[in-house]
């Protein structure tokens, strides 16, 4: 099992294959430290700190993770993409809290991408919906869903969850998409 | 229930060709309620993201990260090499005072030396073959009277069962050096020496280099 890539497109393409592969690919990206420093450097001069910086360089890893496996993900250097989207979260977090004028930092202006934040990640109000259809989900299908959606073969999902065979999984993962499809047309009016 | 488009998926993964997409959002205008369900099942993926988001910043939080390894300077990188470089020199010169002193010493040689079979003969204890191999039990027992000290017995039974043509080469090999480690140890050096002379003639066997090198000694 890879776990150290040569290039983006190896890393491109172990996110997309899910199961231990993207593991190894995320892992090997948080752990990388250069751009990681400068993530860190970024936020101190924007009065943050280590904690702050942690927090964005997960959170833009989730975003890259998301856009890889959603296949949004236009290419380019995986790094660059990173630090782009950390900054562009920083910022995001700043002007919430009201802690700098934004107007009045044009460096830290000229620093964002043009990701926009607010696309970037859900609006707490959003986020609540979505975590309410989930709940009443119930786990197993959670589980079957979240397996299903990071390419996890049907035998794999079948030996995960012990159910009897991978024809069972299949049943299982559609009866859950239509259930959380339902969910979805109970909750979307109150998005 | 609804049945799901086959096209739903892909349209919402963006895998479809242009000329299939255009299709695809034609149909959806024709018919409001695949529209419907192709809102439903991109929501439905949304909250399946974010499952996977939040199980993923878990897992991160709790990963270590490596923080950058500082390099020692060259000095202390010399004083520990030096530390390990005058270790080596006492290990070399013990074992040098050690081997010389074993040289010297033939009884305790025969005791270091004696080849241990005992741990083959326990891995095949419950080969009935044993039975049939009675020669190789009591080679085995001569091992063990030698182990005991009692080397006078220990001689007789290695004699004995050398003699009785039953042991294997390899057997026979072993119970060549060790009726010479038996002769060492009950300090008759003269017959220790006649034998080594006598297996040295064998250039095949085993023991070949061994004694060679312990009638230089002797």
């Amino acid at each position: 099992m890879k776990d150290i890539f040569q290039n983006d497109s190896e890393i491109v393409s172990a996110i997309k294959s899910g199961g231990l592969h993207r593991n190894n690919a995320i892992s090997f990206i948080y752990k990388n430290q250069k751009t990681f420093s400068r993530v860190k450097h970024f936020i101190s001069s924007w009065k943050g700190n280590s904690q702050d910086a942690e927090d964005i360089w997960i959170e833009s890893i989730l975003v890259l993770d998301r856009k890889i496996r959603n296949d949004e993900y236009d290419g380019g250097n995986i790094y660059g993409f990173v630090f782009g989207i950390s900054k562009g979260l920083w910022r995001n977090k700043l002007k919430k809290s009201n802690k700098m004028d934004l107007v009045e930092e044009p460096a830290l202006m000229d620093s964002v991408d043009e990701n926009d934040p607010e696309q970037l990640f859900q609006t707490n109000e959003r986020i609540a919906v979505l975590k309410k259809m989930l709940e009443e989900l119930g786990e197993e299908c959670q589980k079957i869903l979240n397996l299903w959606k990071l390419n996890y073969k049907m035998k794999e999902i079948a030996e995960m969850l012990n159910l009897s065979s991978d024809n069972m999984a299949k049943k299982k993962k559609h009866q859950c998409l239509q259930k959380l499809k339902e969910k979805a047309k109970f909750f979307k009016s109150q998005l | 229930m609804e049945i799901p488009h086959p096209n739903t998926e892909k349209y919402l993964k963006n895998l479809l060709s242009p000329s299939e997409k255009i299709a695809f959002e034609k149909l959806m205008n024709e018919h409001p309620q695949l529209a419907e369900d192709v809102t439903n099942e991109k929501l439905a993926l949304e909250a399946i993201d974010l499952l996977i988001a939040d199980e993923l910043r878990a897992t991160l939080k709790n990963t270590p990260r490596e923080e950058p390894k500082l390099i020692p300077l060259k000095k202390s990188n010399f004083r520990k090499w030096s530390i390990a470089a005058s270790f080596l020199i006492l290990i070399a010169a013990a074992s040098y005072v050690f081997t010389s002193q074993q040289d010297l010493d033939s009884e305790q040689f025969a005791h270091n030396n004696i080849v241990l079979v005992e741990e083959d003969i326990a891995t095949r204890g419950d080969d009935s073959s044993l039975e049939i191999h009675a020669t190789r039990k009591e080679f085995v027992q001569a091992q063990l009277l030698f182990q005991q000290g009692k080397y006078q017995e220990a001689l007789k039974l290695y004699q004995s069962v050398y003699d009785s043509n039953d042991l294997s080469p390899e057997d026979k090999d072993i119970a060549d050096w060790n009726i010479i480690m038996c002769h060492l140890k009950l300090k008759s050096v003269a017959e220790a020496k006649t034998l080594l002379q006598e297996l040295i003639k064998d250039q095949n066997h085993y023991y070949f280099d061994q004694s060679r090198l312990l009638l230089d000694k002797l």
